[in-house]
This record gives structure tokens, C-alpha cells and sequence, in this order.
């Protein structure tokens, strides 16, 4: 029983983070398109891999394979997401 | 705003209103310092602000000067503008800038002073 609702709380943490993270990538992305600025498209697109990708790929793999492979896609993701975000720290400073 | 969509284009056609709103687009400004910065009459800056208002393309605020002389500073309200045509009557709305765009700006500003 104890199991059952500390899922419950992880998912739903997981559901507010995905919204959280789809704020910022929206507002980044607005960003973007108001000031024309690419740091800004890199940053948002950094973001939505690290917290709306990453999700997805997680739950994908938890119902494709039942938990059965490693989180490699997941995984992927946030390591595409973290270069994204290096890269529009280097574009920032350039721009 | 939107009763007049003529007096929108015509103002927007004209090269006067459109650096008034330029210039006052960035912080409020009194009508003498327009005239300073956009280098022309004081008299066709009141005019020119006075069309602006009405549409509601600019907007004024009466600021206490020190002097006791109130003074007013008129400041752009034009972020976007839409044209439609609907059923053989057009229409502009004006929109201003939004607390999203406000948000957006800061963290756009936020990353690039980085």
C-alpha cells in the first residue's frame, strides 16, 4: 500500500515537473521570437530535452519494456539537453 | 480603438507619429523632450500626440514635477497590431505588452547577460 502511494506522489511529481519544464521552454522559446534571439532557442530546446523528452522517453520505455531495459533513451535526452544548454551559454556570450 | 481603423492607418502612414511612437516606445517621455529628440515643432508634437491618444496608440501620465508645472510623459502602447477584414468591414486590435512578453523579455535579457 505504502509502495502504491509513493508511486502515486513520484508520478505526480514527475507530471508537475513536465508542466514546470514546458512553462520555461515556452517562455524561452517566446523569448526567441521577440528579441530574435538564438541563445534563447537553444536554451528552451535544452530545457524541454532535459525535462519533457526525458519524461517521455521514461515512460515510453516503462511501457514498452516494463522497466526491463536500462533508461538509455531517458538518459540520452538529458545528455542532448545539457550540451543544448552549453551551447546557448557559448551562443549568449557570442550574440 | 477599434471604431476607427482609418485614423490608425493614416497615423501609422505618417513619419512624424511614427518616430513619436518610436521614441516613445522605450521609456515615457515628455512632449518638450520629443520634441528635442525627434527634431520637430513642439506644436506638431502635440498635435501628432494629441491623434495618438485618441486612438489610443499612445498613452499619457501626468508626473508632479518638482516646480509644481505638471507635466505630462506619454508613452507607446503599440506592441502589436492586427488588421483584420471581416464581412467587408476591417478591424485593428491593438495589443499591448503582456506580462508573458514581460517574462519572456527579463529571461531573454536574464541568459544573455550571462
Amino acid at each position: 500500500m505504502a509502495g502504491v502511494s509513493v508511486l502515486l506522489v513520484a508520478q505526480a511529481l514527475a507530471l508537475l515537473s513536465l508542466l514546470v519544464g514546458l512553462v520555461i521552454f515556452s517562455l524561452a522559446l517566446y523569448g526567441y521570437r521577440r528579441n530574435d534571439s538564438r541563445a534563447m532557442l537553444a536554451l528552451g530546446c535544452g530545457i524541454a530535452m532535459l525535462t519533457v523528452v526525458s519524461t517521455i522517453a521514461t515512460i515510453l520505455a516503462a511501457r514498452l519494456f516494463g522497466g526491463r531495459l536500462a533508461p538509455v533513451g531517458s538518459e540520452a535526452a538529458e545528455l542532448v539537453g545539457m550540451c543544448l544548454i552549453l551551447y546557448a551559454i557559448v551562443l549568449a556570450r557570442r550574440e | 480603438m477599434a471604431d476607427d481603423p482609418a485614423a490608425v492607418f493614416a497615423l501609422l502612414d505618417d513619419e512624424y507619429a511614427r518616430s513619436l511612437l518610436a521614441a516613445t516606445s522605450h521609456e515615457p517621455m515628455t512632449a518638450p523632450a520629443l520634441s528635442d529628440e525627434c527634431e520637430m515643432s513642439l506644436s506638431t508634437v502635440y498635435r501628432r500626440l494629441e491623434a495618438l491618444e485618441a486612438v489610443g496608440l499612445v498613452d499619457a501620465e501626468v508626473v508632479p514635477d518638482p516646480d509644481g508645472d505638471h507635466r505630462k510623459r506619454y508613452e507607446a502602447q503599440l506592441d502589436e497590431l492586427l488588421v483584420s477584414l471581416d464581412d467587408g468591414s476591417f478591424d485593428v486590435s491593438l495589443r499591448t505588452k503582456s506580462t508573458t512578453a514581460e517574462f519572456a523579455d527579463a529571461f531573454t535579457d536574464l541568459w544573455e547577460g550571462l
